[in-house]
């Protein structure tokens, strides 16, 4: 699955985007997340599991595409 | 000459005086009395003993598509005097006094041109992914 990272949780895992494999939910993608990138854990952000918003747990698919969403802020 | 990006609201780098002419004047609606437009340029705020020179804009492009489709959608069906929504927002560098945002709203009365304009923005502002890096005039930069 892809997992994109969008405004500062760029800077915080330095990369736009990742591959990652054998994720079963957002529940353990969090977990594997905040182990790799503990500052993600201080930050507050939305994810959305091919471009819907998802609130709580969900279970994931080889082909989802995962982004980490902070707070928007157009204009 | 703005390059357009796949997406329909977004362009790179800033909105230019005669792309923001071009897209109001466009905009040319036979049955509506009142054009409205806002906007949106970069402030130069002092910031941490420094000033802001220019925001860096990422966008999850795909997903404001989708969005500002939907903004243009819940503004057509609660005013139903509204003929035509325009939206464009930047992406990439835009610096200090320059313009990021446009917004314009043709409708048949002035009210439904102010109110629906003024719904449009505080919309995007809250539902379209889009994000700020604030480039500081010491080096330093800020997420908002």
């Amino acid at each position: 699955m892809k997992i994109l990272y969008f405004g500062i949780t760029s800077e915080i895992t330095q990369q736009n985007s990742e591959e990652l494999n054998n994720i079963k939910n957002l529940y353990e993608l969090k977990k594997n997340l905040f182990e790799r990138y503990p500052k993600l854990e201080n930050i507050n952000f939305q994810i959305s599991v091919n471009q819907q918003l998802i609130r709580g747990d969900q279970n994931l698919s080889t082909t989802d595409e995962i982004a980490l969403l902070p707070p928007f802020a157009g204009g | 000459m703005e390059k357009m990006d796949t997406n329909d609201y977004l362009i790179d780098f800033p909105l230019s005086p005669a792309f923001i002419a071009e897209q109001v004047s466009a905009q040319n609606m036979q049955d509506a009395g009142g054009q409205s437009f806002f906007i949106g340029k970069i402030r130069a705020d002092a910031v941490e003993n420094s000033s802001v020179v220019g925001i860096e804009y990422s966008t999850y492009s795909s997903m404001v598509q989708k969005a500002m489709d939907a903004i243009k959608d819940k503004i057509y069906k609660k005013y139903d005097d509204v003929k035509s929504v325009i939206i464009f927002h930047s992406i990439g560098l835009v610096r200090a006094g320059e313009s990021s945002m446009l917004v314009s709203v043709s409708a048949g009365h002035r009210k439904a041109a102010f109110h629906a304009l003024e719904d449009t923005v505080d919309m995007i502002k809250h539902e379209a992914p889009i994000w700020k890096k604030e480039l500081l005039k010491n080096g330093n930069h800020r997420w908002l």
